[in-house]
């Protein structure tokens, strides 16, 4: 009998693994190690992640470099809400609903809220609020959270109105060209960590078609331990930020390449500082290799680059 | 998050659903190449066919016909195709390569005495035999996995895995029996 099962399974069609592997046969388990390799490659090949470009420094981008620095710190937009609990924001209702929103905190129209104007878009922190995911974001089969999530909402609009996810990428912007980055306060700007393990990558977007708007719903639950210290959300244009688009400086604030030409919206979140855990920022920080000022200097100085002076290299550029 | 949702994800969104994919189907695809290649494919290999088969149904990200078969299937397809294309390319390469260790299973020449209509009674016997049966035999002799890889995967002990592919064997054994006899 084994050796027959053995010939039957040798030559199995893919007609006859379809009747093995339904949708809900096991998952095989997989070391996650060697599955962040794949997904590293795989993006790669896809050219689904930008591939880190080497920060060749020329005479003429060196001598402009110190020149041009910019200060991020004058684009944060501080919005100063005493607990994200009590501020109240409109928000379409499908949205509302289909993430299960804090009705209180979504009732009535906000008294403020931060607004960057940034390569002919309006980009706005509509504010902070909890709900739960709905069902379709969740990561690797599981919730981030049993209890719900805690989203920074932002809307995105054209500054001329127009209904831009009509338009293709090559001219304009899509929704799926903005990423969202979490930044903590003191610590190297690191996107691609920030975006899968510790959101989750719960995202969540909805098209209000009537209004030429764009709501995104970004799910800031796990950084809420930093409460304390500051948090930041960036809106880019891109998949993620690296030091060629933003960098931490020496004195703490962040800071966009330069010649940096994409999106810039920064946003510093409007959280409690009650709700800081600092066991979980522990955990979080032994875990994800954040680097302050000092260490991701030294790290780079290691592979013989300065990373103060790392020039802006837009994606689509050959130089 | 189903299939379909997750097809419609890869097909707007591909930058979000690729990630999802890849962390729920690498281990059936890497499990798939390592029972095709055997000691023929190194882990490098393995990890760079992997990414291959992501790599492959992202291209054909608009074509896919979840109607023909589960995600799962279609993986564990790709998965088999680039494992022959390796096996190909690799038995082209000059000898000076040492083979160590077993055959891969790839290897074994399938026995033109399994006649066809015995072999989709076989087929059908193990679906029937229901769950995890079925994906007990399944793991066994099509990924070639251990009892106790099958009982992690599972969530069964080394010896439930042992005890149960048996009576799975036994019962086989007895439906085909009856079957040959009720056919004669």
């Amino acid at each position: 009998m084994e050796h027959k099962l053995q010939e039957a399974f040798h030559t199995l069609t893919e007609a006859e693994l379809a009747m093995f592997l339904t949708e809900d046969a096991a998952q095989l388990p997989s070391d996650p190690a060697l599955t962040a390799r794949v997904r590293q490659r795989t993006l790669e090949k896809a050219g689904l992640t930008p591939a880190r470009k080497e920060p060749a420094m020329t005479k003429n981008n060196t001598r402009k470099h110190w020149k041009t620095l910019l200060v991020a710190a004058a684009l944060v937009v501080l919005v100063a809400f005493s607990a994200f609990a009590v501020v109240k924001f409109a928000l379409p209702k499908a949205m509302v609903d289909d993430l299960s929103l804090d009705a209180n905190t979504v009732a009535s129209d906000a008294a403020d809220k931060a607004v960057c104007k940034t390569n002919g878009l309006v980009i706005a922190l509509e504010g902070v609020t909890t709900g739960k995911l709905p069902e379709g974001y969740t990561f690797n089969g599981a919730r981030p959270t049993d209890d719900g999530c805690t989203y920074a909402i932002v809307s995105i609009r054209s500054e001329d109105g127009k209904p831009f996810w009509y338009v293709s990428d090559s001219e304009g912007y899509h929704a799926n060209n903005f990423g969202f980055t979490l930044l903590i306060d003191g610590y190297a700007p690191n996107g691609s960590m920030f975006k899968t393990d510790y959101t989750h990558d719960g995202r969540y977007c909805y098209e209000d078609r009537e209004n030429n708007v764009l709501y995104w719903a970004y799910d800031i639950t796990n950084a809420l331990c930093f409460a304390d210290r500051g948090v930041l959300l960036q809106v880019c244009d891109g998949m993620t930020s690296g030091p060629e688009e933003i960098r931490i400086g020496k004195d703490g604030g962040f800071y966009f390449a330069d010649g940096y030409t994409g999106v810039r919206a920064l946003f510093e979140l409007p959280l409690d500082p009650a709700l800081a855990d600092g066991e979980k920022a522990a955990a979080w920080e032994s875990e994800a290799c954040f680097n302050t000022y000092d260490e991701i200097v030294a790290l780079f100085a290691a592979q013989g680059i300065d990373y103060d002076t790392i020039p802006y290299a837009a994606p689509d550029s050959n130089s | 998050m189903n299939e379909q949702a997750l097809v419609a994800l890869l097909q707007t969104q591909p930058e979000r659903a690729l990630p999802l994919l890849i962390d729920r189907y690498t281990g059936l695809v890497l499990s798939v190449l390592r029972a095709k290649t055997g000691n023929l494919a190194q882990q490098e290999d393995r990890e760079e066919l992997a990414s291959d088969c992501f790599v492959a149904l992202y291209d054909m990200r608009d074509r896919i016909d979840l109607s023909k078969g589960s995600l799962a299937s279609l993986f564990a397809s790709i998965a088999q195709r680039k494992a022959v294309d390796f096996m190909r390319r690799t038995t082209r390469r000059p000898q000076s390569e040492p083979l160590d260790g077993e055959p891969p299973n790839a290897a074994v020449q399938p026995d033109p005495t399994v006649a066809l209509t015995e072999r989709k009674a076989l087929l059908d016997a193990v679906r029937d035999l229901g769950e995890p049966d079925a994906t007990i035999v399944f793991c066994k002799y099509y990924l070639g996995e251990s009892h106790r890889e099958i009982g992690d995967a599972l969530g069964l002990s080394e010896n439930a895995v042992t005890k149960r592919l048996r009576r799975s064997l036994e019962k086989l054994q007895s439906t085909l029996k009856g079957e040959t006899e009720h056919g004669t």
